[in-house]
């Protein structure tokens, strides 16, 4: 993959990876036929935020045929460390760069960034490695929500703005005519803070069409950094959603370029959504097959195998259970490579060690542990600890030769 | 008890404003004291032992609000006292930076006292935006009221007006970083002066011809270093007391009010007060008292 960023949009891309690494700690590359997508994911799983740049982004956007294929779903995947992507796009890339140009090639370890200076002909060459790679699907389509909501970004920041700076929730109960947007939701106000609440018509949206009245609870992290970078640009905000409890997308457009962000939500009405666990966002990682030479046979005679009887590899847990067959072929995969060429591939060997600890979990499951010792019995240990060594033996004194002291005394009397 | 406040007029708003800001750096705390005729905002003095107040700003109420209610605790002490966070006062009357039409301030009870501030923002011509603050309040009970009596003092030995507050403020930040007392001073003919004394350096600015409020004579006995009176000329009468330096430039700095007199009262060795008035607005008094050694 070639691509050509030319200076004026480089400060889109700069931005876009600045907002990306607001949300998560690694991005996953993707490239297709006439788009690049920039993805990442929170931690917890909560917030995924994805930039897609179309093929009209770039001066100049190259694919090699050969490397879309049906096997990779005609999608060229990697996957980046934010903390080595983001030093590269700090300050105003637009003023300094003539271009950009983003490398990469499907057998390589690295991803390199080319920085053609505007001034001195200086271009600077950034070699990135790449993580192991990875592809992610995400388990919803944007933009399917029946509310669709579409709001300048000053509105959004004049609501945020009255707002405590330390709020990090919005409450939005969305009604046909109007919103309400609150920093709270009932019974769980923070006595030291400010409770606000503003209220909204509908008219001030672009586009304001509710067929399913809700409440809609979500973080405003996301949300502040969805508005910062509409602000730089001028673009409009819009919300996308069902209902609380389903996810939220925040979605930026432009003719060129579209930044998404998808937000799980609580309904704070309904009962049993209060962990953040119930509300993460359906979502897969899915491990490349790109050192797999397995024959269709073989593949199939592993797929008809009950790997969970078996020992040897003993390398199911339960989530494997989910999605069968992707896992088991990484998990032969890895296990193989980890066998046969071990000094090779860091990464394959890292993931079969994660396996590996997983088995000792499912066998410990059995064994119930010792109940904790009693402090007495500690200290008993502790001064006597010599008697609880293995290698303690009486020591010898030899034969008594003389008798007692006191009685040789009485003797003589 | 109940009160409710409507504020119209958008210079009041913004006074109103300025005044919540100005407390916000004062202190993290303030009362407001409601009474049918005034509003009151006092902070007192952080530090343990008796509550003095520290500063006492009084708002008229015909200046400020269009519409007021209030029924007190009883008839006979028709007024409530509440304590809250000045910081979230501050920032949410903030928002009345924007174009707020009117600002109406009410006592509710939403799961516990609170002072709610509702402003009607005109984003455009048409359409209004509602804006909705809840700040949660202590009501405080009639038996503490006397912790918030007004301190009158009127025995002063001078009163002068201050020179531009901007001025003062500029020499006051560079005089903080040698030392931490202010000895101010000031005499019959005019002259404030602000001093500082350290082991290396003493260092004063004065204030010229300042106009003289009051001023009173033969107060003060003026001694020379034997104990012995001086007679010399009137000009000499001094009066200064020493305070603490970085509550001066709080003050100083913490000030947004514009055009609005200034004066600076003196008791020999006891207390500075700085009063500031915008006439028919405000009366600000803050109380600095003499820093022991």
């Amino acid at each position: 993959m070639n691509c050509i960023v030319p200076a004026q949009n480089t400060k889109v891309i700069s931005k876009a990876i600045n907002a990306l690494a607001k949300v998560g700690d690694e991005i996953y590359l993707e490239a297709k036929r006439d788009e690049l997508k920039l993805t990442t994911l929170n931690m917890s799983k909560t917030v995924c935020a994805q930039c897609c740049f179309f093929q009209s982004f770039f001066s100049s956007y190259d694919i090699k045929e050969n490397q879309l294929t049906e096997e990779n779903n005609e999608t060229i995947t990697c996957k980046l460390f934010m903390k080595s992507v983001l030093p590269l796009f700090k300050g105003n890339l637009e003023k300094k760069l003539e271009f950009l140009k983003i490398e990469f090639d499907m057998s390589s370890d690295f991803m390199i960034f080319k920085m053609k200076y505007k001034f001195d002909q200086i271009l600077m060459i950034h070699k990135l490695r790449l993580m192991d790679s990875e592809t992610l699907s995400i388990g919803i389509t944007p933009n399917s929500g029946i509310n669709n909501l579409l709001a300048s970004s000053s509105l959004l920041n004049q609501v945020l703005s009255m707002f405590n700076l330390s709020d990090n929730e919005i409450t939005l109960e969305i009604m046909n005519s109007r919103i309400i947007a609150r920093n709270y939701y009932t019974g769980t106000s923070n006595p030291k803070q400010m409770r606000c609440e503003v209220k909204l018509s509908a008219g001030e949206f672009f586009i304001f069409d509710v067929k399913n009245e809700t409440i809609v609870n979500f973080a405003l992290k996301p949300l502040r950094t969805v508005i910062s970078f509409a602000e730089t640009f001028n673009l409009q905000i819009g919300l996308n959603f069902d209902g609380g409890g389903k996810p939220l997308t925040l979605l930026m457009k432009n003719p060129t370029f579209q930044i998404y962000l998808i937000v799980s939500t609580l309904n704070p009405n309904k009962e049993g959504q209060s962990t953040m666990s119930s509300t993460s966002l359906p979502t897969t990682t899915q491990r490349n097959k790109k050192n797999l030479n397995i024959t269709i046979e073989d593949q199939q005679a592993l797929e008809n195998e009950n790997w969970d009887e078996d020992i040897q590899f003993g390398k199911i847990n339960e989530n494997s259970k989910k999605n069968n067959f992707v896992s088991i072929m990484k998990k032969a995969n890895s296990y193989s490579s980890n066998k046969e060429n071990q000094s090779e591939d860091l990464n394959e060997s890292d993931i079969s060690e994660v396996y590996r600890m997983d088995v000792d979990d499912n066998i410990d499951l059995d064994v119930i542990p010792k109940s904790p010792e009693s402090p007495r019995r500690k200290k008993i240990k502790l001064v006597f600890s010599r008697c609880y060594e293995p290698t303690i033996c009486v020591p010898n004194l030899g034969k008594e030769i003389n008798g007692n002291s006191d009685s040789n005394n009485s003797k003589i009397e | 008890m109940k009160f409710r406040g409507l504020m119209s007029d958008s210079a009041a708003m913004r006074d109103f404003m300025n005044i919540a800001t100005s407390l916000s750096k004062f202190s993290k705390e303030c009362v407001m004291r409601i009474t049918s005729r005034n509003v009151y905002f006092i902070v007192c003095d952080e530090e343990s032992g008796p509550r003095r107040p520290l500063v006492w700003c009084d708002l008229p109420v015909n200046f400020y609000f269009k519409e007021y209610n209030l029924v007190g605790v009883s008839d006979r002490y028709n007024e409530i006292y509440m304590e809250f966070s000045t910081a979230l006062l501050a920032r949410s009357v903030s928002v009345l930076k924007q174009n707020v039409k009117n600002l109406k301030i009410k006592l509710t009870n939403k799961e516990f006292p609170c002072l709610t501030l509702e402003m009607e923002l005109v984003p455009e011509e048409i359409q209004t935006r509602q804006c909705v603050h809840d700040i949660k309040v202590d009501i405080i009970s009639r038996t503490h009221w006397s912790n918030y009596e007004e301190p009158r003092f009127n025995d002063f030995h001078v009163t002068i007006s201050m020179p531009h507050l901007k001025h003062l403020k500029n020499i006051v930040e560079r005089m903080k970083s040698m030392s931490h007392k202010l000895i101010v001073s000031a005499n019959k003919s005019g002259r404030l002066i602000l001093q500082i004394k350290t082991n290396t350096v003493t260092l004063s600015s004065h204030f010229l011809d300042l106009s003289l409020e009051s001023f009173a004579v033969g107060h003060i006995p003026n001694l020379n270093e034997d104990g012995e009176p001086i007679n010399e000329d009137e000009e000499q009468e001094i009066v200064s007391s020493t305070i603490d330096i970085k509550k001066f430039l709080m003050f100083i700095s913490g000030m947004q009010l514009n055009n609005c007199k200034a004066l600076c009262s003196i008791v020999q060795g006891k207390m500075v007060k700085l009063y500031m008035e915008q006439p028919g607005a405000m009366k600000l008094q803050i109380f600095l008292t003499q820093l022991s050694d």
